[in-house]
């Protein structure tokens, strides 16, 4: 429907620059992910391209349509851009139903009583929320809340969909189900979806590109999320992307050590000599009583699927996940205090510099 | 100096929220800044040259000086008094296994509706040493020449103040004893300390700020208070501020030496005003306790045991003196064919009812109260709303000039309103509304602005900006989200500020009485007037048409709180 430009966009409050000198093209159709720290900027960028503030140079483009240019002191009212907002405190109006909600965009468009009525029932039907119209929010749950409001923002058929925490007030379950359902509808509307929120289990599970900010404001990475997963460009996306394990280790003929130490963690490590920082992810952690270097077992937690060790290696703090059934089956269960051994399957090699400034 | 302003706005940019904001501040200033300017510069000014030691000679001169000393005694009284009072009765009435706990506390706060200087009148009936009804009673019983209490005196200014005032005190401290987390006084109890130590050491500390606040609101309007001195204070010579102001002004016919007395004793007022405002902001700031700030629970309430019925009588002898005594007084006197006649059926009548209601003078003034309030009301509710919005939703740059001009009204007393009032409107500008309707019109939206600002702030504050946001992405355009989101739900808020603004205009004294000319009577004016006439029936005949409507009104905005408060389900 349509594709999002921003070029050289600027943004300061006060003497602070929030937003500074962002571009970034939005491809038509696409659901794409803002995922950064609160702070960065990201929601900001969200409000420009809807239209709730201006930016202070640069120009945002929603189609082939300027909507904003801060050189020429120029924005376009939010109610002229063709778009769609989903809020995190909903904005769901208190004063009218469910029905007269999800109705007001298309009252708004005068769009024909007749379908207007059948093109308000389709889109509470599709969030789920049938028999639900004459119900008023305070006789609503969060979830159904939040259902009213993305069915509101979709029902006038916009052209870009911009979703702003959405799921930040829901509970786990309920936030897994809805992130589901934003999907289909997408997918159903064909519409361009911008997503902006700090958790990665949601910008994994739904986005096409993701978008990583750091708490500066600038961007780190942007791919899809497996790549984002898979290849990190730094310890920083590694790290945002999961529960990280970080250790320094001296790097010599491709053999790697656990810095200060004898102990060898990788005999293929085909990087530089000298200091490096290697990242692994608890799951791919094992552990066992023969091989490996040596740890200690700080703590256990049993989370059903899995046992989650905390474990000691020297001054260094290690997780390691182990899957329940393995575990028994190889009756490889730790007591804090006791004496394991690990080998790191899969590990990732970072610049010692870099991640010693931001994740060690 | 407004249009200084809106001049600067329009050198860059100059939007629709320019424009807002530049007439808003405009109202504001001209309503309200200037009158107030007007009093300081004709203070501190001769022929427009700075002037201090005339000042501090006024302040020397010895009427002057003894109505600084007076207001200060009465306040001091008042204040002590009312505190007392408001405390013991909340914490009763919140605190212990009293009866009928949910009526008294109604009850307590009936005086709160009341006018100040009715109550008066009925106390002077009552209790005037030589024709008081209850002091001739009692001289006659028990065969003397002395009164049993001579409402004419200092004594008696401070009691039937603190009748009406007390409320301030009482609904702070009990609103305070709601919200207090029961669970630190049961945490103590537990730990087995006595009941009295648990008072003492963490009830009292945690509500004292809120006595101190409500103490200082009642210190606030003590001060600056005109219906009762005038009415008791007068005849003995007694005068406190507004009431040496009143007098200067109108024995003198408004002469430029009274109006320059006025304005140096209305720039004490304001003053003081400002620094018990100021106090009161420092300690609701150091009580803000998050302890308080819970949900309400059921606290511990105290065991009256054998002193439970006792207590209750003495609760409802209380009500009986300040509510039931006087506004049946003023309704007895109303129908005696001649005042000083016993209350016996032989001497009631109802024709001074219908001489009121026959009568130009006081049809006049009713309709003139009407209107005036109706207009007021509606114009303050309506520029409120224009200006709350600002203040709370617009992102223009020189809105905090809004909000200081917005609450400045709060803590002017309503004779500095009036004064300033006329130094504004009687032609120095090229306008002269003086001895007309709309002079008082002015000063009334001037001061009843407050009011509507505070009411609609509070209701704009509940419109998260997300709301309106939402309404604009759906494409409603700035004015139609205004309309369909944004006033639906301040509704209610709007309604609450045009009768907060309507009851207490209705029976508004103070202001009026400074500014009324021969055709422009308001009805507190004209109960005032027909009682200094000596004309104490006829008085009571009108002040018993202005509690009618009172009540009504006070039970009509009842009604439309509680139907607010009973959620958006109407629809």
């Amino acid at each position: 429907m349509a594709q999002i430009v921003l070029k050289n966009i600027w943004k300061s409050y006060g003497k602070k620059d929030v937003v500074k000198d962002f571009s970034m093209t939005i491809d038509d159709g696409e659901c794409f992910t803002f995922l950064g720290p609160s702070g960065c900027g990201k929601t900001v960028i969200l409000r420009m391209i809807a239209g709730f503030e201006r930016p202070d140079r640069g120009e945002i483009y929603i189609g082939d349509r300027l909507v904003a240019s801060g050189e020429k002191h120029y924005s376009l009212p939010p109610e002229s851009r063709d778009i769609g907002v989903v809020f995190q405190d909903y904005a769901v109006w208190p004063h009218k139903t469910v029905f007269q909600n999800v109705a007001y965009p298309l009252q708004i468009k005068r769009v024909h009583k007749e379908e207007l009525k059948q093109r308000t029932n389709t889109a509470v039907a599709q969030v789920g929320l049938k028999n639900y119209e004459k119900r008023y929010p305070y006789q609503l749950s969060g979830g159904q809340q939040q259902r009213v409001a993305l069915a509101r923002a979709l029902v006038p058929r916009p052209s870009v969909l911009l979703l702003d925490e959405p799921l930040n007030n829901l509970d786990a379950n309920l936030r897994e189900e809805m992130r589901f359902e934003i999907k289909i509808l997408q997918r159903e509307y064909g519409v361009t979806v911008l997503y902006v929120t700090h958790d990665q289990d949601v910008a994994l599970a739904i986005s096409d590109r993701i978008l990583v900010f750091d708490k500066n404001g600038s961007i780190r990475q942007v791919g899809r999320p497996e790549e984002l997963y898979e290849n990190p460009n730094d310890s920083y996306i590694y790290k945002f992307m999961g529960v990280s394990n970080f250790l320094p280790a001296d790097v010599r003929d491709g053999k790697a050590y656990l810095k200060g130490t004898g102990d060898l963690i990788s005999d293929q490590a085909l990087v530089n000599n000298g200091d490096m920082t290697l990242a692994s992810r608890p799951s791919d952690v094992i552990l066992s009583r023969e091989n490996g270097i040596v740890a200690k077992v700080m703590r256990v937690a049993y989370l059903g699927s899995n046992f989650d060790y905390r474990l000691s290696l020297g001054a260094f703090e290690v997780r390691a996940q182990m899957d329940t059934h393995d575990a028994l089956a190889q009756r490889l269960i730790f007591e804090p205090g006791e004496e394991c051994r690990i080998t790191l399957n899969k590990i990732t090699w970072f610049d010692a510099e870099q991640a010693k400034e931001e994740v060690l | 100096m407004s249009r200084l302003i809106a001049a600067r706005g329009s050198g860059k940019k100059f939007g629709g929220a320019e424009i807002v904001l530049a007439l808003s501040i405009a109202v504001l200033v001209v309503i309200v800044a200037v009158p107030v300017l007007m009093i300081l510069y004709n203070a501190f000014t001769v022929d427009g040259k700075l002037n201090i030691g005339d000042v501090v000679d006024i302040i020397k001169e010895p009427d002057t000086y003894m109505a600084l000393r007076n207001s200060l005694i009465i306040a001091l009284g008042v204040t002590g008094l009312g505190t007392f009072l408001g405390v013991l009765f909340s914490y009763l009435v919140a605190r212990t296994d009293l009866p009928f706990k949910s009526l008294m506390k109604l009850l307590f706060i009936v005086p709160f509706m009341l006018p100040s200087f009715i109550g008066a009148i009925a106390w002077k009936v009552l209790l005037s040493p030589r024709g008081g009804y209850i002091n001739k009673m009692f001289m006659d019983i028990f065969n003397t020449s002395r009164p049993l209490f001579n409402i004419y005196s200092v004594a008696g200014i401070i009691v039937v103040e603190t009748m009406y005032l007390f409320p301030f005190v009482f609904m702070q401290v009990s609103a305070a004893l709601e919200r207090m987390d029961p669970t630190l006084e049961e945490s103590a109890r537990i730990s087995g300390v006595p009941l009295g130590t648990i008072m003492r050491k963490i009830t009292f500390p945690l509500i004292m700020p809120s006595i101190v606040a409500g103490a200082l609101l009642i210190a606030l309007y003590s001060l600056a208070h005109f219906g009762v001195p005038a009415i008791l204070g007068t005849e003995i010579g007694f005068y406190n501020i507004p009431t040496l102001i009143y007098r200067k002004i109108h024995s003198s016919g408004g002469s430029f030496a009274s109006i320059r007395t006025g304005t140096v004793l209305a720039t004490i007022l304001i003053a003081s005003a400002a620094l018990i405002l100021y106090l009161q902001k420092l300690v609701l700031k150091s009580g803000r306790y998050s302890i308080i700030a819970g949900k309400s629970m059921r606290p511990m309430l105290m065991k009256l045991r054998r002193s439970k019925y006792p207590i209750l009588l003495l609760c409802f002898v209380y009500i009986f003196i300040t509510v039931i005594l006087p506004t049946a007084t003023i309704m007895l006197v109303g129908a005696l064919k001649t005042y000083g006649l016993p209350f016996e059926l032989k001497n009631m009548t109802l024709r001074n009812f219908k001489y009121i209601l026959n009568w130009r003078m006081t049809r006049q003034a009713v309709s003139n109260s009407l209107l005036l309030s109706l207009g007021a009301a509606f114009v303050t509710m309506l520029a409120g709303t224009i200006i709350s919005y600002v203040i709370v939703k617009m992102k223009v740059k020189g809105k905090f000039l809004l909000e200081f001009l917005g609450v400045l009204p709060f803590s002017v007393p309503g004779t500095v309103i009036a004064l300033g009032v006329i130094l504004t409107w009687s032609g120095r500008f090229g306008i002269n509304l003086y001895n007309t309707t709309w002079i008082i019109f002015v000063a009334y939206i001037a001061r009843y602005m407050a009011f509507s600002i505070k009411s609609n702030s509070a209701a704009l504050e509940q419109v998260h900006d997300s709301l309106e946001e939402a309404a604009r992405s759906c494409g409603a355009t700035h004015w139609q989200s205004m309309k369909d989101i944004v006033l639906p739900l301040i509704k209610p808020g709007m309604v609450a500020a045009f009768f907060l603004i309507l009851l207490p205009a209705l029976r508004e004294l103070t202001t009026s009485v400074l500014l009324y000319g021969p055709r422009t009577r308001t009805i507190g004016v004209a109960i005032y007037a027909l009682n200094e006439d000596g004309e104490t029936v006829l008085a009571c005949a009108l002040a018993t048409f202005a509690l009618l409507i009172i009540v009504f009104g006070e039970i009509v905005i009842r009604r439309i709180i509680s139907a607010k408060e009973g959620g958006p389900s109407g629809g």
